[in-house]
């Protein structure tokens, strides 16, 4: 049996859906009585220190290497495989992030693992994770059954973020990172570029999110003011990047990005169901439509009917004396 | 320069998803080559179209109603076409070591280059790439949004949480095709005529792999909640800020 959470770190500090991963590993170890938990960090000077967020029992595992202060697949892939077999661990987890998609089906592959993508998993008294997925650009659900006995579960957000577990408290271990070849490591990494400003939608706690009904490339400056004034940041629908009004990198729905913020506010968003399926995890949800009959309001929790261009201006409005009473 | 596209066949995304006794109901499905493939197969061409002696293979797991993705991989620019029989019973893993059996029958050796969709847009597992590229036992990058390729340098670019990552990278190398890549050329009727009289070539692609995962108790998904509609936006702050929202 056993647990092994497989943790990622930006700029040293433990990303917030790694953190959630862990917690939730926690609570699948307290419901099962499930007694060994083990996760793994790799990263730069430092980086040691970063995993004194995360609560609860067991032991992490720390890497520290320079030259690996950023993902490098095939170095991170050996690494990380050796230790999982030396820890004896069948269940396998890390966060659906852009490392995590990458990283897991080479580990599965290592581990001779069964692999479940994109997935929530929830834990009986058995210790065998259940998994659930969805599939067919999110509308349809199904259960995943793993038919080996070691398993690489990725996680995506959940609605229902888990607290932080209290615990015996987590003993940190330096381990070596073994094999260090820089030369053969091909991939390579050569350089991350990121962009300035706003936070990255999948770390936001509020998105402003633009489709089709915003208008044009011009008219999400409206979102990028209402954005500025709630401290958040702005998203797109697949329409919206389609018609080269926003980047990819913006794109919220089943083929782009899942968000979990505490707040999503769709701005001239039909709902597709392939939109949906990346908002599943945000807790609350504003329509804003001039189609009333529009699917985005039977997903969401709030809704106003009217043009992007009007509504938009008069919210930022409200938030704002909102904001200046506080 | 010997160059492999992994083909898939998808409904296409406006396709009605309807789910009988747990099983999914494909008799009105309108099947279509998976999009990211759409992204893989053009990159692959346009490469042979910058590079004197570049040969492109397209290689797709299925059953011979998959001949229609493949002539349509011949009409977009690939030099052969081929069906890998025996392996395709919808778990990655087991699709990952057919396509990985006949890619590997072909070459002497390996391909220089392998491209695949960043996933396919019916199972949306994107399992296989990374898979293959591990029994290929070659680098690979998933979900590549730019490649520059140049005297045999090959440089990548992949999305990452508010940034950019640039990969360099070693032949034989596997890459998977994110949106953004490049923008699909449209077949031109002649080109589609000329691929429907070119050959399919079958491949042995029965492997002694077993699945791995199974998917079960497969359900239609609605995503409802109850909305409450208001008149002003200032209704809407009020009840977000007492809702600590803001």
């Amino acid at each position: 049996m056993g647990y092994f959470v497989i943790l990622e770190q930006k700029g040293g500090v433990v990303k917030r859906a790694s953190l959630d991963v862990w917690n939730r590993v926690q609570q699948f170890a307290r419901t099962s009585g499930e007694k060994s938990i083990y996760g793994l960090i790799i990263g730069g000077e430092g980086v040691e220190r970063s995993v004194a967020d995360c609560g609860g029992d067991g032991c992490i595992l720390v890497v520290v290497e320079p030259e690996l202060e950023h993902y490098m697949p095939s170095a991170y892939t050996d690494i990380i495989a050796g230790h999982i077999r030396d820890c004896g661990s069948d269940h396998v987890f890390i966060a659906n992030t852009a490392m995590g998609k990458d990283l897991a089906p080479r580990i599965a592959m290592r581990l001779g693992a069964g692999h479940v993508s994109d997935c929530m998993v929830e834990v009986g008294k058995d210790k065998v994770p259940g998994a659930s997925t969805t599939v067919y650009s999110g509308k349809v659900s199904a259960l995943v059954k793993v038919l080996t006995r070691k398993a690489v579960y990725s996680l995506g957000p959940i609605a229902d973020r888990p607290s932080v577990p209290s615990g015996d408290g987590v003993e940190v271990k330096m381990v070596e990172s073994k094999v260090l070849q820089p030369s053969a490591w091909n991939p390579y990494l050569k350089e991350i570029v990121y962009l300035k400003g706003r936070k990255d939608i999948t770390e936001a706690d509020i998105v402003v999110a633009g489709g089709r009904g915003v208008g044009g490339a011009e008219h999400f400056a409206l979102l990028e003011s209402l954005a500025d004034a709630l401290g958040g940041t702005v998203g797109a629908s697949r329409s919206a990047v389609d018609e080269g009004w926003r980047p990819h990198s913006d794109q919220i729905g089943q083929t782009g990005r899942s968000v979990a913020p505490k707040l999503y506010i769709a701005c001239g968003i039909s709902g597709a169901a392939q939109h949906l399926a990346g908002i599943v995890a945000a807790e609350t949800i504003v329509a804003i439509n001039r189609d009333s009959e529009a699917p985005i309001f039977k997903a969401a929790d709030y809704g106003i009917v009217g043009d992007v261009q009007e509504v938009v201006p008069r919210l930022e409005h409200a938030v704002r004396e909102i904001v200046r009473v506080k | 320069m010997k160059i492999a596209v992994c083909i898939n066949r998808v409904p296409d995304t406006g396709s009605r998803i309807d789910v009988r006794q747990g099983i999914i109901d494909s008799s009105r499905f309108n099947m279509v080559m998976n999009p990211y493939d759409e992204y893989a197969l053009e990159e692959a061409v346009r490469i042979k179209e910058q590079h004197a002696g570049t040969t492109v293979s397209a290689f797709s797991a299925g059953g011979r109603d998959h001949y229609d993705v493949l002539r349509k991989a011949l009409a977009v620019g690939a030099d052969a076409a081929y069906l890998v029989e025996g392996g395709n019973n919808g778990d990655s893993y087991v699709v990952a070591a057919s396509l990985g059996k006949a890619i590997k029958a072909l070459y002497s050796g390996l391909p220089d280059l392998v491209f695949c969709g960043r996933e396919s847009s019916d199972c949306n597992r994107a399992q296989v790439p990374l898979m293959l590229g591990e029994m290929l036992g070659i680098a690979a990058v998933s979900a590549v949004t730019k490649l520059e390729l140049l005297d045999g340098e090959l440089k990548v670019w992949r999305e990452t949480e508010g940034g950019m990552e640039e990969y360099a990278l070693r032949a034989p190398a596997l890459l998977s095709a994110e949106k953004g890549l490049n923008i699909p050329r449209k077949t031109n009727i002649k080109a589609v005529m000329k691929a429907k009289k070119q050959p399919v070539i079958h491949l042995d692609g029965s492997v002694e792999e077993l699945p791995r995962v199974r998917y079960e108790e497969l359900q239609t998904l609605t995503r409802d909640r109850k909305c409450r509609f208001l008149d002003t936006e200032k209704e809407l702050v009020a009840l977000l800020h007492a809702k600590g929202g803001l």
